[in-house]
């Protein structure tokens, strides 16, 4: 083989490697908050609480981040196939820790007043603390 | 004693079938944009929903981060470069109903128009057919509308505007429960 031909046989599979790895890369499924290092841990109200008292702050702190959230459930409602779980934040406050299912993650679910632990990926707050793509990793 | 509580709980029961305002926290925000090259679907599934009968208003509010894509790179390209969610994280709507709403068990049919506030920017929308259903004490909102991301300053690039539709189609699905 003459040098030329190494150089564009090499040439064609970099260019083949870089068109895989872009293709790949493209079509990625979304990363499940599930399979990602837990960034923080942190009680329902100790993060409501920040929420509300300084949300810029909070925002800097807990927004695209994985927690795990511990508190106790509120209330759980179903919309369609979606499962959301509301983590008490206070007691007889409206607002709470709002904890969305991830698709398949609705198996067990908890009861009013169970105390859980929700992993999940926090996008900041509404009238609640918002949780999304949520596993509950601790049913007591 | 038994009277007593058939007074308390009647009352309780009209007083709960007056209730003029239902609220949703999980309300359902999709999108769709269809062309040859791309379908884009992506769901919120914790929009804020107020729908009072009584002022025939309605209320939305959403936070862009909560729109989940199937594809990692287009959740990140939407937050990052077209809703810009750190600068905008929020996006609302504030409406009126038109159309008759009696707070009964039903099927209506009605039009709501209002402005959506949309990365940054306000605009009028108007006449959105919706349906509201009121079954079993609750309050259901259907309805659909088209948005066009350069009405509200998002800019698609000249690389990807053929995977972009020109109007996105979103629809709207929300439960309502009476305010407590």
């Amino acid at each position: 083989m003459t040098r030329r031909n190494t150089i564009i046989l090499a040439g064609a599979l970099l260019c083949l490697i870089a068109a895989g790895t872009g293709y790949y890369l493209y079509n990625k499924p979304r990363t499940s908050a599930s399979e990602v290092k837990t960034d923080k841990q942190v009680t329902a109200e100790k993060l409501y609480e920040e929420f509300t008292k300084n949300e810029q702050q909070a925002n800097s702190l807990y927004v695209n981040k994985v927690l795990e959230v511990t508190g106790t459930v509120a209330d759980v409602q179903t919309t369609g196939s979606a499962v959301s779980i509301l983590l008490s934040a206070q007691a007889g406050g409206m607002g709470g820790v709002n904890c969305t299912l991830a698709t398949g993650a609705d198996g067990k679910l908890p009861e009013v007043g169970h105390t859980i632990t929700i992993k999940g990926l926090c996008t900041g707050v509404l009238m609640d603390v918002s949780i999304v793509d949520a596993t509950i990793i601790n049913n007591k | 004693m038994k009277t007593i509580c058939f007074i308390v709980l009647s009352c309780l029961l009209y007083l709960q079938m007056q209730a003029q305002t239902y609220v949703s926290r999980n309300a359902n925000v999709s999108f769709y944009s269809k062309t040859p090259l791309e379908d884009i679907k992506a769901e919120n599934k914790q929009a804020f929903a107020a729908v009072d009968l009584g002022k025939k208003s309605v209320a939305f509010t959403l936070l862009q981060r909560n729109f989940m894509f199937p594809k990692q790179l287009m959740q990140d390209h939407y937050n990052e470069n077209y809703a810009e969610s750190e600068k905008y994280p929020k996006a609302q709507f504030n409406g009126t109903i038109t159309g008759d709403v009696p707070n009964k068990p039903g099927n209506y049919k009605v039009q709501v128009s209002g402005q959506l506030t949309l990365h940054g920017v306000t605009q009028q929308v108007q006449n959105i057919p919706a349906e509201l259903e009121i079954q079993e004490g609750k309050l259901t909102a259907k309805a659909a509308f088209a948005v066009k991301p350069g009405d509200y300053n998002i800019k698609i690039p000249s690389l990807v505007k053929d995977k972009i539709a020109s109007q996105i189609n979103v629809q709207i699905l929300a439960v309502c429960l009476p305010a407590k």
